[in-house]
């Protein structure tokens, strides 16, 4: 599904360039889930945002469902993201004054302009959000907050999620919480890449991707990490 | 525009309203203040012509008064000066250009006027009988006096109608009143004028024939008005030149001595006030134009200062699929919606402004739906070229830069 050959993302001007990915190649398959784990930064959110078309490589190939995204121009990235991608970020990022409601039905906004109120109410239901849909986020608990948000990210029946630390911001219980709707989720088919710091989180992924210094520093199934780990 | 658009900027709007409604206040003052002061300007011109109207009738006239430069200007119609006469008008008649006829008047401003045991007094009129005809005045009874009138010093007389009504309640024409301890009889009443400059009745008068007061009443040959009638009005300016060289030389004044009369176009008289209320009301026309660009300004600024706000936001769109021009038309949108309420309020406020005034002042305003038009234009124009920038920046914020700050 996700096929990235030798994607090297620069920041900065020439004179002082940030190398935040280097040559990764990388595959991942129809609803695999994958956690991504290094330390800050190493690249991680770079990544993300690159499979998520949010930012586009400096060089290299991303082939995302057999089509070339890396050319592509702002419009049909911005479809792309519509359609067939969600996301999820570390700090919720709800849009402020607007109820959970209407969070969750932004992204119809951006699709055919039509709202799907009953969709709206099934996503909502979905995450155990319902009680909340006419609420404001800042008259929200962080766990309430993140369930809006992958609402939100669901609305479309995206085939891929990108969650940027879901659970950073969040106490374990809530982090908890989270982290079953995603495994949920992923049992639904659903394909997710998740950044993570936790190794305790990175197990609930099939794989796992590690970052140093913008390449791939090793990758494994969780038990070989945990087990690396303890 | 799309609806959806549409409906995501109202939102914004109303859950800010303390922000929108700093934006629209100077496109509402803006609009408010070109709005009223075209109505009152145009209320105030209607008013002039028409004070003047009931003052001096028919306003294709010049006037000749005693009382000129070498009085300082300080004439008035109960002047003393004795020079200006009923030659001076013969003479006018016959030898200006561009005169079709001539009036004269000799004027006592409170004359007591009796009949059936009340009094009142009024300004009297001792004028030749072609004075009404001049003035443009029609009869409410009866009819003016006559040259045969004038010439057998017929003791006859016509009242206003506010005259009329205060001492022949039942009817003027026929009725005998008395002025100046002689005896009128009245032959006619001249239909309401109305209120001059200054708001005093012009309906408030009485004319006697002026060989009859010359000989009888006032025993005074000097003129008080010498009524012009223009054959073409728009020559007006030329004909009071050549009254005015006409009359200086009858008078004898040579060189620099300067003149013991005036001659005076009631238009010109309007033009210099609407002159001065033009100047007035253009001034006022450019503080609403100014509140305007202030307005845009602030719109400008504020929205800005919300590209840069709602980083978080326009991010957040961008990754569920706004395009940059989406971003751009909320924005811009945001700032042409809110301009567009806010000349619309404007223009609301307004008419409900004029209305009352209409209502409670009687004034004769209206809304002057040309000028408010073109203020709404104007505001939205100016709005939406405020919000093309902060639009261009709101649509240029890269998502992943933001959304990375906000981790
Ligand atoms: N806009 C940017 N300009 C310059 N450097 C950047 C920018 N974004 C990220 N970087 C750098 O790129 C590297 C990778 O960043 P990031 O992908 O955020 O790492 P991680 O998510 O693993 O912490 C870091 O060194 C970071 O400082
Ligand atoms: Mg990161």
């Amino acid at each position: 599904m996700i096929a990235l050959s030798e994607i090297t993302k620069h920041y900065g001007g020439t004179d002082h360039p940030v190398t935040a990915l280097a040559s990764v190649s990388l595959a991942i398959g129809r609803g695999e889930f994958v956690a991504v784990v290094g330390p800050s930064g190493s690249g991680k959110s770079t990544l993300l945002q690159i499979i998520g078309c949010l930012d586009v490589p400096t060089s290299g190939t991303y082939v995302l469902d057999g089509t070339t995204v890396s050319e592509m121009d702002d419009a049909t990235l911005s479809r792309i993201r519509n359609e067939r991608i969600g996301f999820v970020f570390q700090s919720f990022n709800l849009i402020a004054r607007t109820t959970v409601a209407e969070n969750v039905e932004t992204p119809m906004l951006y699709g055919d302009g039509r709202i799907d109120r009953a969709r709206v109410e099934h996503v909502l239901e979905r995450v155990r959000i319902t009680h909340r849909a006419r609420h404001f986020p800042h008259e929200l608990s962080g766990g309430e907050q993140q369930r809006a948000a992958i609402a939100r990210a669901l609305v479309r029946s995206p085939s891929l999620l990108i969650a940027d630390e879901p659970t950073g911001n969040l106490d374990s219980a809530n982090g908890a919480q989270i982290l079953s709707l995603l495994s949920e989720l992923h049992r639904d088919g659903l394909t997710i890449v998740m950044v993570t710091h936790d190794a305790a989180v990175a197990r609930r992924a099939e794989r796992v991707i590690e970052l140093a210094d913008g390449r791939i520093a090793g990758t494994s199934a969780p038990a070989v990490l945990a087990g690396a780990s303890r | 525009m799309s609806d959806a658009t549409v409906r995501l900027v109202l939102r914004t709007l109303r859950r800010n309203k303390g922000r929108s409604f700093v934006m629209a206040l100077g496109f509402i003052v803006g609009v408010v203040s070109i709005t009223l002061t075209e109505a009152t300007g145009e209320a105030a011109r209607t008013a002039v012509r028409q004070s003047f109207r009931a003052m001096i009738g028919d306003l294709d006239v010049l006037l000749v008064q005693p009382g000129g430069d070498a009085q300082r200007g300080r004439a008035n119609l109960e002047t003393s000066i004795t020079t200006l006469t009923a030659d001076d008008a013969a003479a006018i008649r016959q030898s200006v250009p561009n005169v079709a006829d001539v009036g004269v008047a000799q004027v006592e401003l409170g004359a007591v006027v009796e009949a059936n045991g009340r009094n009142t007094t009024t300004p009297l009129f001792a004028t030749s009988a072609n004075y009404a005809v001049i003035r443009g005045d029609s009869m409410a009874q009866g009819a003016f006096f006559t040259d045969d009138d004038g010439r057998a010093l017929a003791r006859v007389a016509v009242i206003g109608s506010d005259v009329a009504r205060e001492l022949f309640p039942t009817g003027a024409v026929g009725q005998h009143l008395r002025m100046k301890a002689i005896d009128f009889t009245v032959v006619g009443v001249i239909a309401p004028n109305g209120a001059g400059p200054g708001g005093f009745s012009m309906d408030n008068i009485a004319y006697i024939p002026f060989e009859t007061a010359r000989r009888r009443v006032f025993n005074r040959d000097y003129l008080n008005i010498v009524n012009i009638k223009l054959a073409n009005p728009s020559r007006w300016a030329q004909t009071a030149a050549a009254v005015h060289a006409l009359v200086r030389q009858r008078h004898g004044t040579t060189g620099a001595a300067l003149d013991d009369f005036r001659v005076t176009s009631p238009q010109a008289m309007i033009a210099r006030m609407a002159g001065v209320d033009s100047t007035l009301r253009r001034m006022l026309v450019w503080i609403g134009g100014l509140a305007l660009v202030i307005g845009g300004i602030v719109v400008a600024v504020l929205m800005l200062a919300a590209a840069s706000a709602r980083r978080i936001e326009i991010a957040v769109r961008r990754a569920v699929g706004a395009t940059r021009a989406d971003i751009r038309g909320q924005f811009w949108s945001e700032a042409a919606l809110i301009s567009a309420a806010a000349a619309v309020i404007g223009a609301a406020i307004a008419n409900g402004v004029i209305a009352a005034g209409a209502f409670m002042m009687r004034a004769q305003l209206s809304m002057p739906w040309a000028a408010t038009l073109g203020a709404v234009l104007v505001t939205i124009a100016i709005g939406t070229a405020a919000g093309y920038l902060p639009a261009r920046r709101a649509a240029s914020i890269a998502p992943a830069d933001a959304l990375r700050a906000a981790e």
